[in-house]
């Protein structure tokens, strides 16, 4: 538990509304949980440009580029693949890690 | 770890203002990781930047177009192409490994570098004026 300042006239309109520290925790975790789906929802969105564009998911594409063949393929027809990958590997980590924050304020509460 | 990003960014931004015209930017700072990518125009040719903090590993590509091509681009992706110049017949020991390297035209030649920054390549590239 930790203490955090609350304006007193923000205090004084919460406790007539009911207990302040339940009503505070209850603001904070809507607060994270409508961050995190935003986060996840901007992650998406640039996963799915990626996954459309290349055809394939974040792993497989990883695989494409570890492979001679396939890379060659992949730099004729996208030839700064290269900034992708690396953008892509930024949104697929974003993705996992604001999931994994969502589901643990879901179940802690 | 946010402000030292920040001024970093700030400093590529104002650096790629300075040189190109039509200027795009996109900047995302999370919370472990920040993103900033940049494209514009430099005489004919495209600019696109790309330079990724992720906690503490630096990732970037650069890259200098003509009508579609590289002219000249420079990267630091785990490239099997760098690898085996780096290591030979070990490179698949080494294929998530970051590799500084540049490219030439049409990304026929790949060399490789010492780590790159956008300022370093915004200089290279004066060269290549029309």
């Amino acid at each position: 538990m930790a203490t955090v300042s609350i304006k007193s006239n923000y205090l004084e309109m919460l406790s007539t509304i009911g207990r302040v520290e339940s009503i505070v925790e209850e603001a904070v975790r809507k607060y994270l949980i409508d961050k995190c789906v935003e986060r996840l929802e901007k992650a998406k969105l640039k996963l799915r440009e990626f996954e459309k564009q290349y055809n394939c998911q974040y792993p497989d594409f990883y695989l494409k580029i570890s492979d001679e063949k396939q890379l060659e393929k992949i730099e004729k027809k996208y030839p700064t693949w290269e900034a992708d990958l690396a953008e892509w590997e930024y949104w697929q980590k974003e993705f996992e890690e604001w999931k994994a924050k969502l589901e643990e304020i879901l179940i802690k509460s | 770890m946010e402000g030292k990003i920040r001024r970093n960014f700030d400093q590529i931004v104002t650096a790629a203002k300075s040189l190109l015209k039509n200027i795009k930017i996109e900047e995302d700072i999370s919370v472990k990781r920040a993103l900033l990518k940049i494209s514009g125009k430099y005489e004919t040719f495209e600019v696109k930047v790309t330079e990724i903090i992720d906690e503490k590993k630096r990732k970037y590509a650069y890259y200098l177009i003509n009508k579609g091509v590289v002219e000249y681009g420079c990267d630091n992706a785990p490239d099997i192409k760098a690898l085996k110049i780096r290591y030979g017949k070990d490179y698949s020991r080494h294929l998530h490994e970051p590799i500084p390297h540049s490219h030439g035209k049409g990304k026929k030649t790949i060399e490789l570098t010492d780590e790159m920054d956008a300022k370093k390549f915004f200089e290279k590239i004066k060269v290549f004026k029309k």
